[in-house]
Parts: C-alpha cells; sequence; structure tokens
C-alpha cells in the first residue's frame, strides 16, 4: 500500500490541496424530490477522470480505457459512483458465462482514496441501501486477427459517510485502488484491483463533484 | 301514441345503457361462463405514454394497462415494453430476465393530488427478450421485451383510483425502478379500465 501511494501522488502532489466546488460548474442529471419517497435524489453528471500512472493487477482485468466518476444523494445517503470501461482481448471465443460475469464487484469491495496528503479514504460498496452492488455489465465481441475483443462497463457506488465526504472535500484525491473481481476467461475466478494514478489535469475533480452534493 | 312509446323506449334505453365512459370499453375478454356464470372481464391495454421513456442511454420503456375481473375479484394489469438496440447479435445472457418483478413487489400510483396508491405484485415475473435485425447487414438488432404483470386490488384500491387521475407510476422491479410519466391526456385511463369492470 505505501508503494501505491508513493507511486500514485509522486507526480501530483504538488497540485494537490483543498477544492472549493464552484456550484455553477455543477452539472446535474437528476435533482428532484423523489415524489413517492419524499427524498432529495440527486446525481451529477458524469466526470470523466484522465489517467496517470496506472496499474491494473491481475490478469484477467486486460486494459482499463475510461473511468468516469459521478456523486449521488439519496435522502440522507450519499455515494460516490464509477464508472470503469474495461477490455481484454482472448484467443478462444468466450463463452456466455465469461461475457455474463466478465468484471463483478463483490458486496462490501472496498475503494481506497489516496488523497493529495498521502493519506487514504476507504469506501465500501453499500448493499443495504440498495439491496445488491450495483454493477452493469455489458459485453461485446469483435473479432481482430483472431482474436476476441470483450468489452464491459462496470457501474460502482460506494457510500459515503460524513467523514469520507469531508475527507474527499477538503483536498484532492490522486489515486484509486479499486479492488474487483474477474472471470478469468476458462479458469474461474480471479480477484484483483485497478491501481489509478489521476493526471494532474483531474486532480480536484472528485472534491468538485462531491462538493456539488452540497 | 307512437310518439309516447318512443319516449318510453328511449326513457328505457338511458335506463339500461351504461354510462357513457363504460359504453367506450373495448375488451379483450368479456364473457360469462354458461356453467358456473362467472363473469371474467379483461380491457385492451390502454397507453400510459404514447412517447418512449428513455432509460439510460440505450433504452426504451413504454407502459399500458388494463383491468380485470375474474369471479368477482379485480386485479391491475401492467404492460412494459422495452426496448434496446445493439449492434452487435445479443447472447442469451443478454435476453434472460430483462425485466424481473418479484412477488409482492410494488406498483407505486401517484394521484394528482399526490397521494400514493400502493399495490403488490401478484407473482412473480420474469421476462425474457426477443430480438430481430433491424437491416440486412444483420449489423443492427432491436431488442424487445415485454413485461405483463398483475397487481392486487382491493375495494379501497379501486375507490381512489376512480376518485382523481393518476400522473405518474414506479414498479419496483428486481434492479431497477421503472417510472413512467403518463401523458397529460391518457391521466384519466385509469378510471377508464376500472369502469369499464363492473
Amino acid at each position: 500500500m505505501k508503494n501505491l501511494i508513493s507511486l500514485l501522488t509522486t507526480a501530483s502532489i504538488l497540485l494537490a490541496g483543498p477544492v472549493t466546488a464552484n456550484a455553477s460548474e455543477c452539472k446535474f442529471v437528476i435533482n428532484e424530490v423523489d415524489p413517492f419517497t419524499g427524498k432529495l435524489m440527486v446525481t451529477t453528471a458524469w466526470e470523466p477522470l484522465k489517467s496517470g500512472m496506472s496499474e491494473i493487477v491481475g490478469q484477467a482485468f486486460g486494459d482499463l480505457s475510461d473511468i468516469s466518476a459521478a456523486a449521488v444523494r439519496e435522502g440522507e445517503q450519499d455515494y460516490l459512483a464509477l464508472k470503469l470501461k474495461l477490455s481484454d482481448t482472448t484467443g478462444s471465443r468466450p463463452s456466455d458465462d465469461d461475457l455474463q460475469y466478465a468484471v463483478s464487484v463483490p458486496e462490501g469491495a472496498g475503494l481506497w482514496v489516496v488523497m493529495g496528503d498521502q493519506t487514504t479514504v476507504q469506501l465500501f460498496t453499500d448493499k443495504a441501501v440498495r439491496g445488491k452492488t450495483k454493477a452493469k455489465k455489458d459485453g461485446a465481441i469483435l473479432v481482430s486477427d483472431g482474436r476476441y475483443l470483450v468489452k464491459s462497463t462496470v457501474i460502482i457506488r460506494y457510500a459515503l459517510d460524513a467523514a469520507a465526504r469531508e475527507a474527499l472535500t477538503q483536498q484532492s484525491a490522486t489515486g484509486l485502488r479499486l479492488n474487483l473481481r474477474n472471470r478469468k476467461f476458462e479458469f474461474g475466478y480471479e480477484r484483483g484491483h485497478i491501481d489509478f494514478g489521476i493526471h494532474e489535469k483531474s486532480v480536484g475533480d472528485i472534491s468538485a463533484i462531491i462538493g456539488c452534493l452540497e | 301514441m307512437k310518439k309516447t312509446c318512443l319516449i318510453s323506449i328511449a326513457i328505457l334505453l338511458l335506463a339500461t345503457v351504461p354510462p357513457a365512459q363504460a359504453a367506450k370499453c373495448k375488451y379483450e375478454i368479456n364473457s360469462v361462463d354458461k356453467f358456473t356464470k362467472v363473469k371474467t372481464q379483461k380491457t385492451k391495454w390502454a397507453s400510459l405514454d404514447p412517447w418512449s421513456v428513455i432509460i439510460g442511454s440505450d433504452s426504451y420503456l413504454v407502459a399500458a394497462i388494463s383491468a380485470d375481473l375474474n369471479a368477482g375479484s379485480k386485479t391491475l394489469g401492467l404492460q412494459l415494453i422495452r426496448q434496446q438496440s445493439s449492434s452487435y447479435r445479443p447472447r442469451d445472457y443478454e435476453l434472460r430476465d430483462v425485466i424481473v418483478v418479484p412477488e409482492g413487489a410494488r406498483l407505486l400510483i401517484l394521484m394528482a393530488d399526490d397521494t400514493i396508491v400502493e399495490l403488490p405484485a401478484l407473482h412473480e415475473v420474469r421476462a425474457s427478450a426477443g430480438y430481430a435485425a433491424s437491416n440486412g447487414q444483420q449489423t443492427e438488432f432491436e431488442i424487445k421485451t415485454v413485461a405483463e404483470i398483475n397487481f392486487a386490488l382491493d375495494e379501497s384500491d379501486v375507490e381512489a383510483l376512480m376518485k382523481q387521475e393518476a400522473k405518474r407510476i414506479r414498479v419496483e422491479a428486481e434492479d431497477h425502478n421503472y417510472d413512467v410519466f403518463i401523458a397529460e391526456a391518457l391521466r384519466d385511463n385509469f378510471q377508464w379500465a376500472l369502469g369499464c369492470i363492473q
């Protein structure tokens, strides 16, 4: 973990600092009181995070082509949502099971957020609110030089308590470690993680979108 | 004498013909069993939204209701049709259980005065999809899922739904809340359908 922190923060530590969300820059997909539950429902637009120095640990995950973040409020509960687009290639045609379970996120899976001062904030997927881990999967196959390209999209929501929300808005996040589970083609499941270094151009984006909930 | 007779017939007709609303009733089923004398009625599907509701980036939803009467028991049917497009031939697992509504899952109906009528699903529904190529090159596919869910109705539900118009519904499916805003012109369709099963 210490190495991870060093890796992810070296390039961007100088840029990290307190971030105040500019409300006028906040873009919302949903911002209304749910008439059925009476709860305030807020979802910000997806903010693409530019990649810095990143590493995927676990052979079956392939490449991370895109990662975006959004902040969600459902009544009293806030979430940080991450959308991952992954791609992988395989020499044999993946079975339906390979595709269906291409990437999954176990209940209670953790997310480490590395902050500018090298501290970490740990978040978990929250089953209690939604009933199950929110993970959307879609798989597409294309044949390329005899190999199959498999694309997956996964949306993961991590619960935020007051302390985590404060920590994430006080300073900028410089890196993420996402714990995932993947079905390695023909060989069953494999656990692994993605270490994602946030590019200097995107440092502060997570703090800004969470600030939009205020 | 002839005039008096005609007036009498007109009065008789007015007394026996159902109200104007009921006169427009259209049924899928409207029969009485010859042996048991049990009456069965099912109205035709009445649309709630003439235009599709967009779910996410690639899915569209249309919804319709029907009212059913079977041996004196009333239920409300809800038809959800989800349409998606795909740039590749969908895999089997993508077609299975696209809409899953557990037994007891709620249909929430937001009425004009913002009160909510809750109806429980009578049975679990697991609706799978079918697909067809939408062009000759087989590079675009339309995926369609039709779920028909029956919800229990008691007399107080019927009374609440008949009293005023409904403006929005939500189905609490297994992994997704299906929300439908009811079009202005179709907000009395609950009253129409329930008024047709007597």
